[in-house]
């Protein structure tokens, strides 16, 4: 025992850092000096915070302007615990929120759906209808707090809207982001299984992989662009303060691609959007300054700060080059960032804190305007209250202690730094070419490639880490025995289901009791209206949160209103025939 | 004992769809020499029971990342029960917290591989552990 642990001793004097590469796979020398730097011209290629390429951020001041928006990711099991939740984290100094849905809710079936059996309140909070949405924002101020609602029930826009209404906030002072979910094909299709997160996107992903029948894919995606432009449309001259269409970089990070890939698949999506929607002749300068991104923020500091500066650059380059776009504020890339989730582990959970301050700090570091950080029982559950607070704590520090939110891209001018930012650009403009070649992100998808890729790459990731050419703390080094481990009590082990089984009772019954007739006058005016493309869905949404309709009823009428079956599960028949 | 390859199912039961997981292993077990067949995602326990009886396989692989591990394993076990699967080797793979894995356990299955968990342990285990009640 003595004598192995002098070895150890030894052997840890000796030792070397040994990776010689980026955590995604870029190689990387020794030692960066000014001759790495001497080919880049400053104000073409980097340029000050605020100006064009935005390499250093988009604003002048940066967080001396405006700190980040600390936005914990939110979904508890019942509407009712997601507003405890969000109003306790308020009280702790959270400034802005994000509520997730769980999987049914995802999906857009009901809570009684024979599928959801098992699924309700897992990993994420329900919402059946618009009283759900109004519960979850029971006494949040809608003009005061920044809402980001991502792969939601279609109920939630709505509902929101018809919230405001009854707050008497003018929709003109609604702060919400990613409420629309643009319909073009993003990678993470693949990854899901397809179904759910193709549904959200308006794609029915079943046409495309059962039957191969591109054809009815586009025309489906026709009818739901024209729906995505129409409440665009509606948000750019109405509502002054809302972000409503958020392309997610983070999903495809989290298959174990690289961190060029992550931003330049989700821009080629972005890009493919532009083109349908500057085809129906909107204007580029008006759209892009409506989207935003949300992204992943790895362990690997440099490298994931160097991939948010180098971001920007390529955004507003492309946007110049692609679309013209003239508009200074619509070059800016504005962007949320969650830390990975993938490199939360189970073993050793309590030092997933640390990895998750690490993250935060890259997405500081690299000037994002929103943050979410993981708790550090994200590989396991839905945060407790305990993991969320810290969470939220390792904001506060960051904000207002480590002196990171003072200057404005304090690694600017790093040799390091400015050299990798050219190589990832170069990385991230391939990659984009590449795409463009295929003809966009929705054939890149449906001719397989997006998916090899992200195979390749999990493959990869795991090999090296089962070779320990890749180390990870806790896991395939450092480990300590299972049972000398932390036991963290999981979010779902406090949770008492009673309270889940009572909320889908009182579901069932609120069904029975309300106006049959009302409910199915207004599915019936949606169903037609999105039949027809009339250019105000959004009203008939409306009407239909007012009568009592469901997320699967409103989420089903819409399917059929494009030609897919009613239910996405196919196993329920439309109701109301 | 048997010269015959070690026949997995493979697949995702209930809602979620993450199955970077699955597909990792997947690989590895076709790796390792066995026959895989892989359902894929959106699966119901009733479709996975019937399929291993169709394909005869030695082994029935779950994998979990929503939470719903617990409800959903119990539908598994009913099926495996209803349909006489009792001798085939069950294992699940996922985010499944430590204290859950005594309760899956509980209810029939043989071993819980939580994320984190050497591909090459996984397969050392199935091929070890087939056949344990199959003749």
């Amino acid at each position: 025992m003595v004598g192995q642990m002098k070895e150890q001793i030894k052997g840890g004097y000796f030792e070397k850092a040994e990776r010689q590469e980026t955590w995604s796979g870029i190689p990387v020398k020794p030692l960066y000096t000014p001759d790495d730097v001497k080919s880049i011209k400053y104000p073409e290629q980097v340029g000050d915070p605020g100006q064009y390429p935005f390499t250093r951020g988009i604003y002048k001041d940066m967080y001396r302007g405006r700190l980040w928006s600390r936005r914990q990711i939110t979904g508890c099991s019942t509407p009712k615990l997601t507003n405890e939740r969000l109003r306790y984290l308020i009280s702790q100094g959270e400034s802005a929120i994000n509520v997730i849905c769980d999987q049914p809710t995802q999906i857009q079936i009901d809570s009684d759906h024979p599928w959801a059996e098992g699924s309700v309140g897992r990993a994420g909070t329900p919402i059946n209808t618009m009283q759900d949405v109004w519960t979850i924002m029971d006494g949040i101020r809608l003009d005061k707090t920044s809402t980001m609602l991502t792969a939601h029930s279609p109920l939630t826009l709505p509902s929101y809207m018809l919230l405001a209404d009854k707050q008497g906030v003018p929709y003109s002072e609604l702060r919400v982001s990613g409420v629309i979910t643009p319909p073009t094909v993003s990678a993470p299709v693949c990854l899901y299984g397809g179904r759910e997160s193709a549904d959200q996107q308006g794609i029915p992903w079943s046409t495309v992989v059962t039957q191969g029948n591109n054809e009815r894919l586009f025309d489906v995606q026709q009818k739901r662009m024209k729906e995505f432009a129409d409440k665009l449309e509606f948000i750019i001259k109405n509502c002054d303060k809302m972000y409503p269409a958020n392309f997610n970089g983070y999903i495809i990070r989290e298959v174990g691609v690289g961190a060029a890939e992550e931003v330049a698949w989700e821009f080629a999506r972005a890009f493919e959007s532009f083109d349908m929607l500057t085809k129906r002749g909107m204007d580029i300068n008006l759209v892009a300054q409506k989207v935003s991104f949300t992204f992943s923020a790895m362990i690997d500091i440099f490298e994931e700060a160097v991939k948010f500066r180098t971001a920007r650059r390529v955004w507003a380059r492309n946007l110049k080059k692609k679309f013209g776009v003239t508009d200074p504020r619509a070059l800016w890339l504005k962007f949320h960032v969650n830390t990975a989730g993938v490199m939360m582990e189970r073993q050793q959970p309590i030092i997933n804190i640390i990895r998750a301050a690490y993250g935060a700090l890259a997405a500081v570091l690299g000037g994002t305007q929103s943050l979410q950080v993981a708790g550090y029982d994200e590989a396991i559950a839905i945060p407790t209250e305990e993991a969320a607070t810290i969470a939220l704590r390792t904001q506060q520090i960051l904000a207002y202690e480590s002196g990171v939110a003072t200057v404005a891209d304090p690694l600017g001018g790093s040799y390091y730094v400015e050299s990798l930012t050219e190589k990832m650009d170069e990385k991230m403009q391939k990659i984009i070419d590449t795409i463009d070649a295929m003809g966009g992100m929705t054939k890149a998808v449906i001719s397989g490639y997006i998916d090899r890729e992200m195979e390749k790459a999990w493959l990869k990731y795991q090999q090296e880490l089962e070779e320990k050419k890749r180390i990870v703390v806790g896991v395939n080094e450092f480990a300590i025995p299972e049972e000398e481990d932390a036991d963290v009590e999981a979010y779902h082990h406090q949770v008492d289901f009673d309270l889940v089984h009572r909320y889908i009772e009182d579901l069932k019954e609120f069904k029975r009791t309300r106006s049959r007739t009302k409910v199915k006058k207004a599915l019936e005016n949606l169903r037609r209206a999105v039949e027809t493309s009339d250019p105000e869905i959004l009203r008939f949404e409306m009407e239909c949160c007012k009568a009592g309709c469901t997320t699967g009823e409103v989420g089903g009428a819409k399917r059929i209103g494009v030609g897919l079956p009613y239910d996405p599960m196919g196993i329920l028949e439309y109701p109301f025939d | 004992m048997d010269k015959r390859k070690i026949r997995v199912l493979l697949g995702k039961i209930g809602l979620d769809g993450h199955d970077r997981g699955i597909r990792m292993i997947a690989t590895w077990l076709s790796k390792g020499g066995m026959e895989v067949v892989y359902m894929g995602t959106h699966q119901t326990a009733e479709r996975m029971a019937r399929t291993a009886i169709d394909e005869d396989v030695d082994v029935i692989g779950l994998s979990f990342q929503g939470a719903d591990h617990v409800p959903l394993i119990r539908m598994m076990a009913d099926q495996i029960k209803r349909n006489n699967l009792e001798d085939r080797l069950l294992v699940v793979g996922g985010n499944i917290p430590r204290r859950d894995i005594e309760v899956l356990k509980q209810m029939g299955v043989d071993e819980v591989f939580p994320s984190g968990t050497a591909m090459s342990k996984c397969v050392a285990y199935v091929r070890e552990n087939a056949f344990k009640r199959r003749n």
